[in-house]
């Protein structure tokens, strides 16, 4: 008994007024719903039409949409999003403690060398060029077709770079800069995986630009 | 018994006193291990498997089951392989080869485990 395209639509259209969006979540949640709904119409010999309602109350607990202030105040998501979600919400943060360390250690052991006119320069060249990187990937990765959870922490990671370079243009290099750039520097491997991982999703979905 | 965590869910219908704890270090290895006997599945299909086995009385739940899969998968111990099926797409799991590896290394530590509680909890059986 297999589900017809208009069937799967009918799924697809259900977890996006869920705001299910994220397409490598998506995907498998329509393939395992299908399953079930499948196996539903084959264990009581029912049609789509009842099968589904009743695959879909089981699931209303994981699909039932929240607000999770350390994921974003705007985004009211499903609760089984949420839980993806917050696990790399948790890594991100932990990555902001180990910056913190850091900038604290810098700012004990500091010399005259990183304070150096030079040094300043040095450290602006860098920023400028990581933000053309950035820019460049933001860019590409917002024209997507589709979002990922991948994309979804790209994003997340990208908001203190930006304040990065807004800082760079008020104030001189102190602890605050120094957080921002070590942050950065620490954050662009993981922002290219990010990334990557974004685009690669979409080949194997065949979500391509 | 029905547990809920971000980790594991696991139901067990059978057994009241069966303590969902106990299974929890384990899911990992139960995939690996299906995976390694099957070649590669989805995850459905591991759900459906684990309660055939078990005859219905272990479920895994799919919010126990997917964290798992894409953890194990950024652990680069399995791969992914999407296929349209049914009209719909579908993600298929394999080990990878490093994933062969480990599948041998926690079935022998598993093994170990069962042999060493066995010991504890009735030390006339042998094993």
């Amino acid at each position: 008994m297999q589900l017809n395209s208009e069937q799967i639509d009918l799924i697809d259209r259900y977890l996006e007024q869920r705001n299910l969006k994220f397409i490598d979540v998506k995907v498998e949640l329509i393939d395992h719903l299908s399953c079930e709904i499948e196996q539903e119409m084959k264990d009581n010999d029912t049609r789509f039409d009842s099968a589904a309602p009743i695959v879909f109350k089981r699931w209303e607990p994981e699909l039932q949409t929240k607000i999770n202030w350390l994921i974003g105040l705007k985004s009211n998501l499903p609760e089984y999003v949420v839980r993806t979600l917050f696990r790399k919400v948790l890594f991100h943060l932990s990555f902001i403690i180990l910056t913190l360390v850091l900038t604290g250690i810098y700012s004990i052991t500091k010399n005259d060398f990183a304070q150096s006119e030079s040094m300043i320069s040095y450290f602006n060249f860098v920023v400028v060029f990581l933000g053309i990187i950035y820019f460049i990937m933001n860019r590409k990765i917002s024209k997507s077709k589709a979002i990922t959870t991948y994309s979804f922490q790209f994003f997340y990671f990208y908001i203190p770079f930006l304040m990065l370079l807004i800082h760079l243009f008020i104030i001189d290099t102190n602890e605050i800069t120094t957080f921002l750039m070590l942050f950065s520097f620490l954050n662009l491997p993981l922002t290219c995986y990010f990334y990557f991982k974004h685009f690669q999703i979409l080949k194997k979905f065949k979500y391509e630009n | 018994m029905f547990v809920k965590g971000n980790e594991i869910n696991l139901i067990s219908k059978s057994t009241i006193m069966k303590n969902s704890q106990l299974y929890k270090g384990s899911l990992n290895t139960i995939i690996m291990k299906l995976l390694e006997e099957k070649g590669r599945m989805y995850g459905y299909e591991i759900t459906q498997k684990v309660k055939e086995i078990t005859k219905g009385d272990l479920h895994i739940t799919e919010g126990a089951l997917y964290p798992a899969l894409h953890k194990l998968e950024a652990e680069g111990l399995l791969e992914v392989e999407v296929e349209k099926v049914d009209n719909r797409l579908r993600k298929y799991y394999k080990l990878t080869e490093k994933g062969t590896t480990e599948t041998v290394n926690r079935l022998a530590e598993l093994e170990d485990f069962i042999k060493n509680m066995q010991s504890i909890v009735n030390p006339t059986l042998s094993y």
